[in-house]
Formats: structure tokens, C-alpha cells, sequence
């Protein structure tokens, strides 16, 4: 299935290994952002089909993010990726809509897992 | 970046989990064989193996899987009326069981399955299960298929398009972090959906804090159908799979009859809730250590009284020590608390150790071809934990022997005019500072005639002393070593087997024994513990110059006897202690292992000041120099450099920061017994 995602985090090294995996798993990375307000930005520019929201982020926090991109797109699909011990936030993000969420530090399996399970919806 | 895959991480829950449903089907399988009729313990049996499959199964132990599969259908059959309890069903129902256990405890040493054959007893739970598929008609579905089947809620569905009722069953994968989370997404994707969540198994509260294993339930109401809930939550990242299960009654609830269902609950949610108390798991030995400071606190506080006892002397300081002694007695009221609120943290209810007696008696009665009725009272009597364990081996024995020995055979009780049931009854309760625990049984009772001819053949007492014995005193005997471990004295039901064994336990830690008994009527046995093992109350008293502490555990009464109201009875010195005859002995003599007897001839001082003690089945008078008074003591052993002294339970500092030695008066009177007192 052809997915066209794109990837904020405000960590390079972060975009970096989340891009690796999903480039090697046939996914074409079609933005980057490096905080909320950009991804806002770059969302509504490329539309792409998922994006990968981190929570902690300079400017615009992932939270808000989700809620402005949801406010835009209601068909957004958004995972989260968190750090151990942000459940709260991730529960945050899920009642702002967010579909799914993956835990820092990533396997790679669990991060095509939960790509999948959110573009096959 | 990718981890490994961190066993060690469920295994704690896991096993801990596994031991508690264990604990449970133990319990509840014997109580069965009783109550086959009972279909709340069914259920609970059901859901017992039912969990204990499910985990097993996601920490990949095959066996233990298997096991718990087989026995859950098993106990299906038994909830649809397909099976009847018999005792050979609970028989292999609990050895499969043991089978369960040797597999838990293994994977606890090894942290893997073992090697173990299952098939016997695999073939056995089959025997069952195919008895069942016989009685069955062949239109029924058949016993593999644990759920109902997969075809007809759709039919159904077809007929009418009502909310149908499900059970689903979520497991999670295995390294899957943020589980708790992940089940809030999973109920949130269900409810996005206008699925109503009717209950969660573990309550919300509990997915919330991840206190649950790698799978948990949710019970839905829906018109959806049951592949549209599966994909539904399928679609959650980190689902590995999810078993559905049309509950029996298909709903068309009215709405009211809904709304009082789940009032019902999300009350009983509540009052789950409420009742998982918060706790953390502190380390005993960290318990230790405080019970140890509070120990220091309680000699420092005698020593302040002691300081203020001095000021006495200074009047124009009687002011500042008014305040002193009020603040004393305020710190010592708080130390008291303190030492309670330690001591309660160190309690653990007795059911740790009585939960599994159920099993036990079982077993013995089936073996031994007797019915018994074992009834157990007060196992939410707490204790100190150390002291659990030293009392689960006596208690072992006294049951043992109350079923094996005390009971008499069916026959033999009809012929006596007693129900054919055989009863035993273990109770424990609390009794000011001490916690009493009981084992009675309605057997035969204790033949005094034989256990004086046997005393009197070992060579135990003269005749002479025998004949001034009463049957109480009498009884005393079977603690002794080695008393009636031979098959001659069978009708007393060779009650002597470990019995010395049970006192020296009782003893070792405070504690006493006693027995009751009538003939032909049954026997109880009290054992008598202390709360706790560090402070006592002692009393002090003074011999050749030294201050010594006798527990008052021991202690009965202090007389101050006067020369003219003493007797000589078969040369050593008596006194009547009320209506008994008490022989006096010389505390001091006591300690250095000499006599201690006073004979006839010797000077007797016109006073004697006696500590009358009760131990070691003797009561006897110590005559000591002086009596100090009562005092709330610690007691401190004697270190491993000295060791074990006979007579010396240990030391503790008096609050002028001298050391008292504590008697131990059983093991003091029990030498001189020997010497031949």
C-alpha cells in the first residue's frame, strides 16, 4: 500500500531513524517538520496520508498540533510517538484525535505495525 | 534500537498471578466437592483456569497452557450440566492442579518450562472430557470449540437486528509498553464506534494503572456484528489478538432493565475500586531495622524516666521535671504507637498459611477412608510474619494427626452413637497480646490409661509420682521425645509423633501449647503466640546482685511466702500455691545449673519473695532476692560469640544503661527436671 507520510520531530537524529525504517519499508517521506507550528504549515502544503507527531516540541507542542491539523483535516491520521512515562499525554492526544501511538526508544516493527493498522482503517 | 525480548519483566506478575489462582483453585475445587451445586464456585474455577491459560499461553508455556485449557473445558462441561462432580473428578481436577504448581514453581527457579511429562495426567482430564461428549447429542457443539460458534450471531442477526451482547478479549503484545494507554485506546476506538462499554475486566481504574496482565475484557453491547468489533480492534497498534464471545443472553433489554445493569456495574466498579487498598511492597528486613530503632527508643525512654526518678532529689528543679515527665510520658505513648503501627506492618493474615490446610485434610481423609468436615475460623488473624512460618509445621502435624489418628473410622463412630462425618476445626483468634490458634477434632480423645503405663514403662515418673498426677498433668507427657512414636500405643492414636517437635517450634518463638481432651469425645490443641518477637513485658527481678528479666508470658504470680507457711515434702522444700503443691526452687541455683531444690536440713530465710511460673509443663517457685517490678523490655541476643546459653534467652539495657539477662524459664525448669528434680 502506498503511504506518503510525513515526519515531525523536533530531534534531526529522531527524523533521521524514523525515516530510514519507513523509507526501507516502501513508505515515500514526503515532509519533515521540526515543531507544531511547521507541521501545521507542511501538513495542508503535501496532505500527506499519516503523519508521525512527536509530543515534546518547541513552538507548538504535538497536542496542539493534532488538534489544529484535525481542526483542518478531521480525516487526519496521526500517530503519536512518545517517551516512557508520557501516558497522560498520549491519552491527550488520543482524545484530540489521534489514532495510534508508538513508544521511544522505536522498533522498527512496531512503528510499520502501527502504520499499517492506521492507513488500513 | 530493538530490544530483546525481556521475560523478566512479566515473569514477576505472572508467577505471582499464577500462585494466587492456584491458591484459589485449591480452595475452591475442595470446597466444590461439597457444594457441586454451587454455580458461583464454578464460575470462579472456570475463570480460575481461564486466566491462568491466557497468560500461560502469552508467556509461551506450553504445557501449563495445555493444562489449564483441558481443565477449563473440563469445568465448562461441569457449568452446562455435562459433567457431574464426582471426588474422582476433583481428584484429577487437583492433581492437575499439582501439576500446574510443580510447572509455575519450576519456571520460578529456572525462569523456563520444564521438562515435564503431562501426558498421564492429560490422558486422565480426557477420560472426563470424552464421558462428556458421550453423554452429549450429536447435534451439540462439540468441546473443542470453546467458544460458542461463529455462525449463528450473524443468523441471528438476520432475524432480528438487535443489540447483541459480547465478550472481548483483548491480549496485548508482549513487550508492549504503555498498556494502559493502549487499553484506553482500544475502549475509546470501540466507543468512537457507538459500541457501549457495559463492564471491563479489570475495572477501568485497574487498565488505567496497568494492573493487569497481557490480556484483559470488555463487555460490549452493539448492533455491530462480531467480525466488525474484531477489525475494529484489530486496528489498534500492538493487538496481537482478540477473542470474542456472544454472551448467552442475546438483548433486547428494555431501557430501564439496561440502565439498572450497568448501575449495578459501575457500583460494584466502585466498590472494587475502592477496596484495592493502595500499598507498597517494603522489604522485611527494612522492617527489621525499624522495629530495632524503635527498640532503641524504648531503652533511651527508660533511661529518661530513670534520669527523671533522679531529679527527685533536686526540689527547685521540680518544676522543669513535671515538664520532663509529661513530655516522658508523651514520647512514650507515641513509641508505643510507633512500635504498634511497625508491628501491624509486619502482621500477615493467618490465611497465608490455613488456605492451604483445606487441600491437606482432604487428602489425608481420602487416603485414610474417613469422611471429615474441616471448618476453619478467624484466618483473617494476623501475625508476624516469622512467627507464620515456625507455626506451619506444627500445625501440619496436629492436623495430620487429628485426621489420621484423632477421627475414627466411619464404622467405628457409628458403633459410638457419633455422626459418621468426623469434624476438625482449626481457629484463631486474638486474646489480649497473644493470638490463640486452635486444632479440635471429635474423634476419640486422648487414653490417659495407656499414656500412664507408657510413661511409667520409659521410666518418665515413679509410681509414686504418677498416682499424684491428674490426667492433665498427665497428657503433658506426649510432648516429651520419642513418647509414642511406637505402634503400641496406637489408640492414643500415636499423637506422639512430632509432638516434642511441636512445643520445642511453640517455645522457640514465646509461645505455649496446651491440650484438652476427653476420651471418646476428641481433643483440642491451644497454641499460644506471642504478637511479636522483639518487646516484651518482663519482670524484673534481683538475685545475688544481678537484675534479671523473666518474661511475664511465664509468669503466673509473685507470692511472698512466709518460712512458717512452707512444707517439706519428700525432702525439698513446698509451699501451697492455691491448693497446689509447688516446690521451691533458688532462681540463682537455677542459673548456674546447680540443686535448686532447698532440702531438708539447709536454712530457709524467714521470706522467701517467689515468682510462681507455669512452662515446660511444670509450674514450680522461683525464689529470687528481690523483686523490681514490671517493665516493657528488648530483647537483644546474645550475639553469636556467646551463643546459645541454656537458661538465657537473650539480654536487654535496663534504663540506668545496665544489661539484664533474660530467663528462659521452660529450658531452665526443664534442666532441672532432668537432673532429676
Amino acid at each position: 500500500m502506498p503511504g506518503r507520510i510525513m515526519i515531525v520531530d523536533d530531534a534531526a537524529f529522531m527524523r533521521m531513524m524514523l525515516k530510514d525504517i519507513l523509507v526501507k519499508n516502501g513508505y515515500e517521506v514526503v515532509a519533515e517538520a521540526s515543531n507544531g507550528k511547521e507541521a501545521v504549515l507542511k501538513y495542508e502544503e503535501t496532505k500527506p496520508d499519516l503523519v508521525t507527531m512527536d509530543i515534546t516540541m518547541p513552538e507548538m507542542d504535538g497536542i496542539s498540533a493534532v488538534k489544529e491539523i484535525r481542526k483542518k483535516d478531521p480525516q487526519a491520521r496521526i500517530i503519536m510517538c512518545s517517551a516512557m512515562g508520557q501516558q497522560a499525554m498520549v491519552v491527550d492526544a488520543i482524545q484530540a484525535g489521534a489514532r495510534d501511538f508508538v513508544v521511544k526508544p522505536f522498533k522498527p516493527d512496531r512503528v510499520v505495525e502501527a502504520i499499517k493498522k492506521v492507513l488500513g482503517n | 534500537m530493538v530490544e530483546g525480548f525481556d521475560l523478566g519483566r512479566y515473569i514477576g506478575v505472572f508467577l505471582e498471578e499464577v500462585e494466587e489462582h492456584i491458591g484459589n483453585l485449591e480452595e475452591n475445587l475442595v470446597q466444590l466437592e461439597r457444594d457441586p451445586e454451587n454455580q458461583g464456585l464454578v464460575q470462579s474455577i472456570f475463570r480460575s483456569f481461564h486466566t491462568v491459560k491466557g497468560s500461560s499461553s502469552s508467556m509461551g508455556f506450553q504445557r501449563m497452557m495445555e493444562l489449564a485449557h483441558l481443565m477449563e473445558n473440563l469445568l465448562d462441561g461441569v457449568r452446562n450440566k455435562n459433567i457431574v462432580v464426582t471426588p474422582s473428578l476433583i481428584d484429577v481436577l487437583l492433581r492437575g492442579v499439582d501439576l500446574l504448581k510443580n510447572i509455575k514453581d519450576a519456571v520460578a527457579l529456572e525462569g523456563k518450562e520444564p521438562e515435564i511429562d503431562i501426558q498421564d495426567i492429560v490422558e486422565n482430564l480426557k477420560v472426563f472430557l470424552k464421558r462428556r461428549e458421550e453423554s452429549q447429542s450429536p447435534l451439540e457443539t462439540p468441546l473443542v470449540s470453546e467458544r460458542k460458534d461463529d455462525s449463528v450471531p450473524g443468523e441471528e442477526a438476520a432475524i432480528s437486528p438487535s443489540q447483541k451482547e459480547y465478550l472481548v478479549r483483548v491480549y496485548l503484545a508482549l513487550e508492549c509498553s504503555m498498556k494502559g494507554v493502549r487499553s484506553y485506546l482500544v475502549i475509546n476506538r470501540l466507543q468512537e464506534n457507538k459500541v457501549e462499554i457495559v463492564s471491563t475486566t479489570p475495572p477501568l481504574s485497574d487498565l488505567e494503572s496497568e494492573r493487569f496482565g497481557q490480556s484483559f475484557e470488555i463487555v460490549i453491547r452493539t448492533f455491530l456484528s462480531e467480525e466488525e468489533i474484531r477489525k475494529m480492534v484489530e486496528s489498534v497498534a500492538e493487538v496481537e489478538r482478540v477473542e470474542i464471545e456472544m454472551r448467552e443472553e442475546t438483548l433486547e433489554v428494555r431501557e430501564e432493565e439496561k440502565e439498572e445493569k450497568q448501575m449495578i456495574s459501575t457500583a460494584e466498579q466502585k466498590k472494587t475500586a475502592k477496596s484495592l487498598k493502595k500499598t507498597v511492597r517494603v522489604d522485611v528486613d527494612r522492617l527489621d531495622a525499624l522495629l530495632n530503632l524503635v527498640g532503641e527508643l524504648v531503652i533511651d525512654r527508660a533511661r529518661l524516666g530513670d534520669t527523671i526518678q533522679r531529679l527527685r532529689e533536686f526540689k527547685e528543679l521540680s518544676h522543669l521535671r513535671d515538664l520532663l515527665a509529661d513530655t516522658n510520658t508523651h514520647i512514650g505513648r507515641i513509641i508505643n504507637e510507633l512500635q504498634m503501627e511497625i508491628m501491624k506492618a509486619r502482621m500477615l493474615p493467618l490465611a497465608e498459611v490455613f488456605n492451604r490446610f483445606p487441600r491437606m485434610v482432604r487428602d489425608i481423609a481420602r487416603n485414610s477412608g474417613k469422611e471429615v468436615d474441616f471448618i476453619v475460623q478467624g484466618e483473617e488473624t494476623e501475625l508476624d510474619r516469622s512467627l507464620l512460618e515456625e507455626i506451619t509445621d506444627p500445625l501440619i502435624h496436629l492436623l495430620r494427626n487429628a485426621v489420621d489418628h484423632g477421627i475414627e473410622s466411619r464404622e467405628e463412630r457409628i458403633s459410638r452413637g457419633k455422626s459418621p462425618r468426623g469434624k476438625v476445626l482449626l481457629k484463631a483468634y486474638q486474646e489480649e497480646n497473644s493470638v490463640v490458634i486452635m486444632v479440635q477434632d471429635d474423634g476419640r480423645g486422648l487414653d490417659t490409661g495407656k499414656i500412664r503405663s507408657k510413661a511409667l514403662r520409659l521410666g518418665l515418673v515413679s509410681q509414686e509420682e504418677l498416682d499424684k498426677m491428674s490426667d492433665r498433668e498427665v497428657m503433658e507427657f506426649i510432648f516429651y521425645p520419642g513418647f509414642s512414636t511406637n505402634d503400641q500405643v496406637t489408640s492414643v492414636s500415636g499423637r506422639g509423633v512430632g509432638m516434642d517437635i511441636v512445643r520445642r517450634n511453640m517455645e522457640r518463638v514465646n509461645g505455649q501449647v496446651s491440650i484438652e481432651s476427653e476420651e471418646g469425645k476428641g481433643t483440642t490443641f491451644y497454641l499460644r503466640l506471642p504478637l511479636t518477637l522483639a518487646i516484651i513485658r518482663a519482670l524484673l527481678v534481683k538475685v545475688d546482685g544481678g537484675i534479671y528479666s523473666i518474661p511475664l508470658a511465664d509468669v503466673v504470680e509473685i507470692e511472698k511466702v512466709k518460712k512458717e507457711n512452707t512444707y517439706w515434702v519428700n525432702k525439698t522444700l513446698t509451699a501451697l500455691f492455691r491448693g497446689r503443691v509447688l516446690s521451691l526452687l533458688r532462681l540463682k541455683d537455677l542459673l548456674q545449673s546447680k540443686k535448686a531444690e532447698y532440702f531438708e536440713g539447709e536454712t530457709v530465710p524467714e521470706v522467701l519473695y517467689t515468682v510462681v511460673v507455669n512452662a515446660a509443663r511444670t509450674m514450680a517457685g522461683l525464689v529470687v532476692d528481690e523483686i523490681i517490678g514490671e517493665q516493657e523490655i528488648v530483647i537483644k541476643s546474645l550475639g553469636s560469640y556467646i551463643g546459645d546459653v541454656r537458661g538465657l534467652s537473650g539480654a536487654t539495657i535496663l534504663g540506668d544503661g545496665r544489661v539484664s539477662l533474660i530467663v528462659d524459664v521452660p529450658s531452665l525448669l526443664w534442666k532441672n527436671f532432668q537432673m532429676g528434680g
